[in-house]
């Protein structure tokens, strides 16, 4: 089952980027991890486990050339179209993945489905997600060039969100996940630029982030991102 | 339990994928248009299922490009429905199975 996913995931983004919409993304979500794994490029550094759940952040206002109706272009790959929710977020289903459109919220919050015209589809607004798109980096995956949030900004990200969770299974999963990450940056000396993310996030930000490591019994973690690995000898 | 709460979600999207593909596959046009060659002579029949029995209804000598092209798309779409519905079947006994427990699901 998890080859099958694999491969269809890779098909979903060569059609995209075939037509030009992979390049105008940000893939976020669990899938990230897999990308991670090659961007660390030692495996085993992060958790394995993902979820069907394949979501694209769309910068706005999109800035995509042509209009490309995204369900024919998937159709035949056996998607269908699903609303999620009371408010009807568009998603794609299919036994293997679920694809769904995030756009980052500003302004007054609003469950309002977001419309992405040049795509025939809308997407849910959601808080942080701006925070995804600064500094996010183009890594080749299979000899496609897609674009990923750069790991600290993940990893600070689900932080974030965490404590905003309402379910409190998915708050420890983005906190597990958090982690993982901020391991591995460690493991590769590049804590520095989670600590350089941390500086330009306004103060409450970085409360809840410094309070999250810290019920998390990750004080050392903290202090590593903090103070860097010299200072804290 | 961080594993049983995605397995639970993934549980309720699979119960709502099928209810999706199953709705899909009532949406598309019904049977499938064959060609018949009769004396030499070509003819088109609209092929379905009516109470387990199978019918036919003649469709003309030559039917339209979209039509063909309508009935070929549903016939593939369906194929690939059936073969996804029964995936999800299968993925939400797997998950039942793996979710069976003192907790209710």
């Amino acid at each position: 089952m998890e080859k099958k996913r694999y491969d269809l995931f890779l098909e979903v983004l060569r059609r995209m980027g075939s037509t030009g919409i992979l390049d105008k993304l940000v893939l976020v979500g669990s899938w990230c991890i897999l990308l991670y794994q090659d961007y660390f490029r030692e495996k085993g550094l992060l958790p394995s486990i993902r979820t069907r759940d394949l979501e694209f952040l769309i910068p706005t206002p999109p800035s995509f050339d042509q209009t490309t109706n995204l369900h024919e272009l998937l159709k035949d790959l056996g998607f269908v179209v699903d609303y999620k929710g009371e408010a009807g977020y568009m998603i794609f289903v299919h036994p293997d993945l679920i694809l769904e459109f995030l756009v980052p919220a500003r302004g007054r919050e609003s469950k309002k489905p977001h419309p992405i015209a040049q795509l025939g589809i809308n997407a849910q607004a959601l808080r942080f997600m701006d925070l995804l798109l600064r500094d996010s980096i183009p890594v080749l995956f299979n000899d496609m060039t897609v674009t990923i949030p750069h790991p600290a900004n993940f990893a600070l990200q689900k932080l974030l969100i965490a404590r905003r969770r309402k379910q409190k299974d998915k708050a420890e999963k983005d906190k597990a996940q958090a982690i993982a990450i901020l391991r591995a940056l460690d493991a590769s000396d590049q804590l520095g630029a989670v600590r350089s993310l941390l500086e330009t996030m306004p103060q409450s930000w970085q409360r809840t982030i410094r309070k999250e490591l810290t019920e998390l019994g990750e004080k050392a973690l903290l202090d590593l991102i903090v103070k860097g690995r010299n200072s804290s000898r | 339990m961080v594993i049983k709460s995605i397995l639970r979600e993934e549980l309720e999207n699979s119960l709502r994928m099928q209810k999706r593909y199953e709705q899909e596959l009532a949406k598309l046009p019904k049977g499938s248009l064959v060609k018949r060659v009769i004396k030499g002579h070509e003819y088109y029949y609209l092929v379905y299922r009516e109470n387990g029995k199978v019918k036919s209804l003649y469709r003309g000598k030559s039917p339209s490009k979209k039509d063909l092209l309508k009935y070929q798309e549903a016939k593939e779409l369906r194929s690939k429905y059936r073969k996804a519905l029964s995936q999800v079947k299968k993925q939400i006994r797997y998950l039942r199975g793996a979710l069976r427990g003192k907790e209710e699901i």
